[in-house]
């Protein structure tokens, strides 16, 4: 009992640890590991189109009308793989191996091969781009909770935080926090509320989110065109 | 010249393990620091100095962030270990050297982000403790340190 509370602190790194070695144990081709890569593509552009019809069927007629004097913008994504990591324990900064040269700007978000959100471009040279993941401290966003609500995403190093949330909203514990790609209509999911502090002298409350995505170790990353 | 050429290739190892993190951010330590500390507190001061400034340079250069505080920060850490080595060569004293080392980090990159996160500054004090008992276990016979000197 005493052992196992002392591992306590090391269960994320004890889960590494089991994937990396059952991930190395399995026999990857090139070829057969092109056609996981295509297969993933494919599913996830299918998962995004499902989640975009879902939302789709929730809008009220008031923004249906404002959608349609938008022109609607088709997505593409490009899977690529983090190379390495920024050595500061501080910053969650990563290199991928995509850059200009596969169409990579500036501010473009990246998401998981399960459709969550795992951060945005912030610089790219011709074959690299550098991604800023949504824990990093300086990772912001703004985004929708639930269906009413709005606030500013602060990435964080123990949580991620929701500020600026208008006190007359109204939030409940797990509502999805997710979130708009400009111009189009495909909602990204980020993760669900998990606390609520609630000040009634302050104009703005604030919330914490547990993010959907919680694997540390990130393999494939697929950045949205 | 052996010494210097084994402490870089450890140092250039412990540089890679943090860039390429191959436990992703399960594992909250920052290796080529934990290797500094190792090295200030068992080789001169001139030796620590110069690979202090070396791989705080290297840590700048790798780093995404245009802010370089590393190089002074090691330089610094250098230093102070030197000065607390010099006055105090008991057990404890390398104790508190390596806490006070570490909790220095911990401030200066705090004060860099403008936050406090109180857990993860917890677990990186737990995981740092734990990584620089195994960092010193395996280094110290490769680097062929007595033990009597850690003492």
């Amino acid at each position: 009992m005493f052992a196992l509370l002392l591992l306590l602190p090391f269960k994320g790194f004890i889960a590494n640890i089991l994937i990396l070695f059952s991930d190395q144990r399995l026999p990857v081709f090139n070829q057969s590991r092109k056609v996981i890569e295509k297969l993933e593509k494919d599913n996830l552009l299918l998962s995004l189109a499902l989640k975009k019809s879902k939302l789709l069927e929730d809008e009220n007629n008031k923004l249906k009308k404002a959608l349609e004097f938008r022109t609607e913008k088709h997505i593409d994504v490009v899977g690529t793989d983090v190379i390495s990591f920024d050595p500061s324990s501080w910053r969650r900064i990563v290199l991928v191996n995509a850059g200009k040269n596969k169409g990579i700007r500036n501010g473009m978000y990246a998401i998981d091969d399960n459709g969550y959100l795992v951060g945005k471009i912030i610089s790219v040279t011709n074959d690299y781009g550098r991604l800023m993941l949504i824990d990093d401290p300086e990772f912001s966003l703004p985004v929708f909770i639930g269906n009413d609500a709005m606030g500013m995403l602060q990435g964080g190093l123990d949580s991620l935080r929701i500020l600026y949330i208008d006190n007359s909203d109204k939030i409940n514990l797990n509502d999805i926090v997710w979130f708009k790609i400009p111009l189009a209509s495909y909602p990204i999911y980020i993760g669900r509320v998990m606390k609520i502090n609630e000040n009634k002298e302050n104009l703005f409350f604030e919330v914490k989110v547990r993010p959907f995505n919680s694997n540390s170790i990130l393999n494939k990353i697929f950045i949205i065109k | 010249m052996t010494r210097n050429l084994r402490i870089l290739f450890s140092l250039l190892i412990l540089l890679l393990l943090d860039l390429t993190k191959p436990f992703g951010y399960s594992l909250f330590t920052e290796f080529t620091f934990l290797g500094i500390i190792f090295i200030a507190i068992n080789y001169p001061l001139q030796t620590a100095l110069i690979f202090g400034i070396i791989f705080g340079y290297f840590k700048d250069a790798a780093s995404t962030t245009s802010v370089s505080f590393n190089i002074f920060e090691f330089a610094l850490i250098v230093i102070f270990i030197y000065y607390f080595l010099h006055n105090f060569r008991k057990k404890a004293a390398f104790f508190f050297i390596f806490y006070a080392a570490l909790i220095i980090h911990l401030m200066v990159n705090n004060i860099y982000i403008h936050r406090v996160p109180y857990f993860f500054s917890l677990l990186f004090l737990i995981h740092s403790s734990v990584a620089f008992f195994l960092l010193n276990y395996i280094l110290s016979p490769w680097l062929k340190i007595p033990q009597a000197e850690n003492e």
